[in-house]
């Protein structure tokens, strides 16, 4: 079974989603110390592409780039919980 | 291993390049301003009572050299200029200046006298992003880092703060150019990826 991989920023991206619903990239950046500016939306593009969160643009007043809006995907829901059990199970199993 | 010297200007060239940059943006990283649709119609109209006050100089110094009473020289060129920058704001509908407060996501410049129209912060960087990578690349990562990014520096506006949001600009900047490297490396290592992939059968 191929089962996708979780870095340490992506998990906990999936958290954030996963607590706060629909969320920008400057409101992760705000919530987390360990995401930076320069790389979150690197990040985030790479999970999209992995389909483990989805975005939607939101137009804004002023013209140029839109801002985007992010949100965690049933894939994503799944390989976060996997991970979780995981990590879970790896650390019952080291205490016994 | 030997490095082919055909990647020495990819090491020491391109994060050259970058800090350069980067050192540019802090030397000029302006307060900027944004000018609506009604910011133009004022230009515009100003422009032109410009060029009628102008014309009626040169009436009314036309009429100065034959004028000997003085007082009521002055009146009627008071007079006369009154009438015409009447009419004329009636006809083109041109509304004085108001001075209330701007909405609080316009871009303005608080410190300049003369009230330049600037770029959007980040508008130079963007514009050399969009010229080097890819559309996907820049719709994915650097257009919403831009986006938040202003979003940020209108916020710090609205609060009267422009050396917060000079600050902001500084650090967006800095963002993006990270961003940059970010995903240079990661379309350099996907390539080698999938052949590594290939290679080994996975």
């Amino acid at each position: 079974m191929n089962i996708p991989r979780l870095s340490g920023k992506e998990r906990l991206i999936l958290k954030l989603l996963v607590s706060k619903g629909e969320m920008y990239g400057l409101e992760m950046v705000h919530e987390s110390k360990a995401l930076k500016r320069g790389t979150v939306y690197v990040t985030l593009s790479r999970m999209s592409d992995k389909g483990f969160v989805e975005s939607r643009e939101v137009e804004g007043p002023e013209p140029g780039p839109s801002r985007r809006m992010y949100r965690i995907t049933g894939l994503g829901q799944r390989v976060l919980a996997f991970a979780d059990a995981w990590e879970t199970g790896m650390a019952e199993g080291f205490a016994t | 291993m030997t490095m082919p010297i055909v990647w020495l200007p990819y090491l020491f060239g391109i994060p050259l390049f970058l800090l350069a940059s980067l050192l540019f943006y802090v030397a000029v990283g302006k307060v900027t301003v944004h000018v609506g649709d009604d910011d133009w119609e004022e230009l515009i109209n100003g422009h032109k009572i410009a060029l009628i006050v102008r014309q009626l100089e040169r009436e009314l110094a036309q009429a100065a050299r034959e004028e000997r009473d003085r007082d009521d020289f002055i009146t009627r060129i008071r007079l006369r200029i009154e009438e015409e920058l009447t009419a004329e704001a009636a006809r083109i509908g041109y509304q004085p200046p108001t001075r209330a407060p701007r909405p609080p996501t316009a871009w303005r410049r608080s410190e300049s006298p003369e009230g330049t129209i600037l770029a959007p912060p980040g508008s130079i960087i963007y514009q050399v992003l969009r010229f080097v990578f890819s559309s996907r690349d820049v719709n994915e990562v650097f257009a919403p880092a831009l986006a938040d990014m202003r979003y940020e520096y209108n916020q710090a506006l609205s609060h009267q703060d422009p050396w917060h949001a000079r600050w902001i600009h500084v650090r967006g900047a800095g963002a993006l150019l990270l961003a940059a490297i970010n995903v240079s490396v990661l379309n350099l290592l996907r390539p080698a990826h999938t052949i590594w992939k290939v290679i080994s059968g996975r």
